[in-house]
């Protein structure tokens, strides 16, 4: 049997997708900012019962979640500018910006709901009655514990993102992916092009999940 | 000093306070006693309107609170009138026994940090836990927390103190040092409004008893009065059950 692998040739191509790694970290890090901002005004809307925005809200949750991404982005960059010509000025970065954003805020809101929901009654019972007002003990007190228990769901969602943003590469996105794809197209060593880039996600998403470890340690500790 | 007028409230279709009336004077101790589900707790969350009463009006100082058509500022400045120990002590878990104090003089009463630290630090040697001051809660004791708990309540310097069952949720052998620091404060003239079923610390510390069942005030009186001589058959009932115990 004749195995035609050539290690070497991953070694070349390295360095060519590393240039591109803060593409892929940079969309991950902005959609988690801006997700985890329309997740948590999202968690307060449905935990508030604010009239109309809930019921909107829970729509927007279902939509998000019950779609697939790829569906998305699509409909986001490529179908909508055909419907309001203003959006065509959008590039494909700020497309799969928008995109990752509005579907990881969604699963966000879930998960910040839920570590709210998780955080005894009595907490807010007590900040209400020293007379802080319901936004004070949700500020300082409610929201400080709950963001200690959707750390480690929070950190999954960052880990998601960052593969997720491969998908930015549909939209012509030039990212890790797409270059290991112009590598494989260009050299025809396409299972080492791709090997490649598998590997840098994977040791991105190893890091990532050691930093997540260092941080649920150190509030662990807290109190 | 506190005045409640004809109280009512239900949870769904159970009505569990029927039309309460009561008057707390400053620097009075007041322990309502009772069986389980007679309303003692719910009477005294609907003072700060943890529970929002049905119908009925409270009173505290100048603040006046009609259930019917309270609002959100007449709520706020009920509460600041109040403070609250709980049974289950509700520490904020994510502050130190010293940040418990000082939370609301900063963020309600809005004091510098120097004199709120101040006022916190003198607290917590009051109730006996200066060393605690950068403790979290999980790291005290039921009997240390509570004392933060009170300490929480006393730092806002309010109108009354309501204590609900503030050793219910304690090991035996930790009560006392919580009751202790409870009368303390009604050594110092400290208005309180408390809820337990320490008949022994009832008698001793109360300036009136209050015995309530199924949601009415049935009988009240000084304590030599109702634990020795109780008019009422409920309460004979009552009070025999818990001695007999």
């Amino acid at each position: 049997m004749n195995i035609n692998f050539e290690p070497m040739f991953m070694l070349e191509v390295f360095p060519r997708i590393l240039k591109y790694v803060y593409v892929t970290l940079g969309i991950a890090v902005i959609s988690m900012f801006i997700g985890l901002c329309i997740g948590t005004l999202i968690a307060l809307i449905r935990i508030y019962k604010i009239k109309g925005l809930n019921s909107f809200m829970k729509v927007y949750i279902s939509f998000f979640r019950g779609t697939p991404l790829l569906v998305q982005l699509f409909l986001l960059y490529y179908g909508l500018p055909q419907v309001i010509p203003k959006l065509a000025e959008m590039n494909a970065y700020t497309a799969a910006f928008i995109g990752l954003s509005l579907n990881s805020g969604a699963y966000m809101s879930e998960i910040i709901r839920g570590a709210i929901g998780a955080i005894d009654k009595g907490q807010m019972e007590a900040c209400l009655s020293v007379g802080m007002t319901s936004w004070q003990g949700m500020k300082r007190v409610i929201l400080p514990q709950a963001a200690r228990v959707a750390i480690p769901a929070l950190g999954n969602t960052f880990i998601s993102l960052l593969k997720e943003s491969s998908l930015a590469f549909t939209l012509g996105v030039s990212e890790m992916l797409a270059q290991a794809k112009m590598a494989a197209a260009a050299t025809y060593r396409v299972f080492e092009s791709y090997l490649v880039v598998a590997l840098m996600y994977w040791m991105i998403t190893i890091v990532f999940s050691y930093i997540q470890g260092k941080i649920e340690e150190k509030l662990s500790k807290a109190y | 000093m506190l005045k409640i007028k004809n109280l009512h409230k239900s949870f769904e279709n159970l009505e569990v306070l029927k039309g309460i009336d009561l008057e707390v004077n400053k620097g009075e101790v007041v322990v309502i006693i009772g069986p389980s589900g007679s309303g003692k707790s719910t009477l005294l969350r609907c003072i700060n309107h943890l529970e929002t009463p049905k119908k009925g009006a409270i009173q505290i100082s100048s603040t006046k609170v009609d259930a019917e058509k309270s609002n959100k500022k007449d709520i706020q400045s009920l509460r600041r009138e109040t403070a609250m120990v709980f049974q289950n002590y509700n520490l904020f878990k994510n502050k130190t026994a010293l940040e418990n104090i000082t939370e609301a003089l900063l963020v309600v009463k809005n004091m510098t940090k120097d004199e709120a630290k101040e006022i916190g630090e003198k607290l917590l040697v009051q109730v006996g836990l200066k060393d605690k001051r950068n403790s979290y809660p999980s790291t005290l004791s039921g009997g240390q927390q509570q004392r933060v708990g009170i300490a929480r309540a006393m730092a806002l310097n309010p109108q009354i103190i309501l204590f609900d069952e503030p050793t219910s949720a304690l090991d035996p052998e930790l009560v006392g040092e919580v009751l202790n620091v409870i009368k303390e404060l009604a050594l110092n003239n400290i208005t309180m409004l408390i809820v337990t079923h320490e008949m022994g610390f009832a008698r001793e510390v109360a300036d009136r008893v209050i015995f309530m069942d199924e949601g009415y005030i049935v009988e009240q009186g000084i304590p030599e009065e109702i634990f020795t001589n109780p008019k009422h058959d409920r309460t004979k009932k009552f009070l025999n059950k818990i001695v007999n115990k």
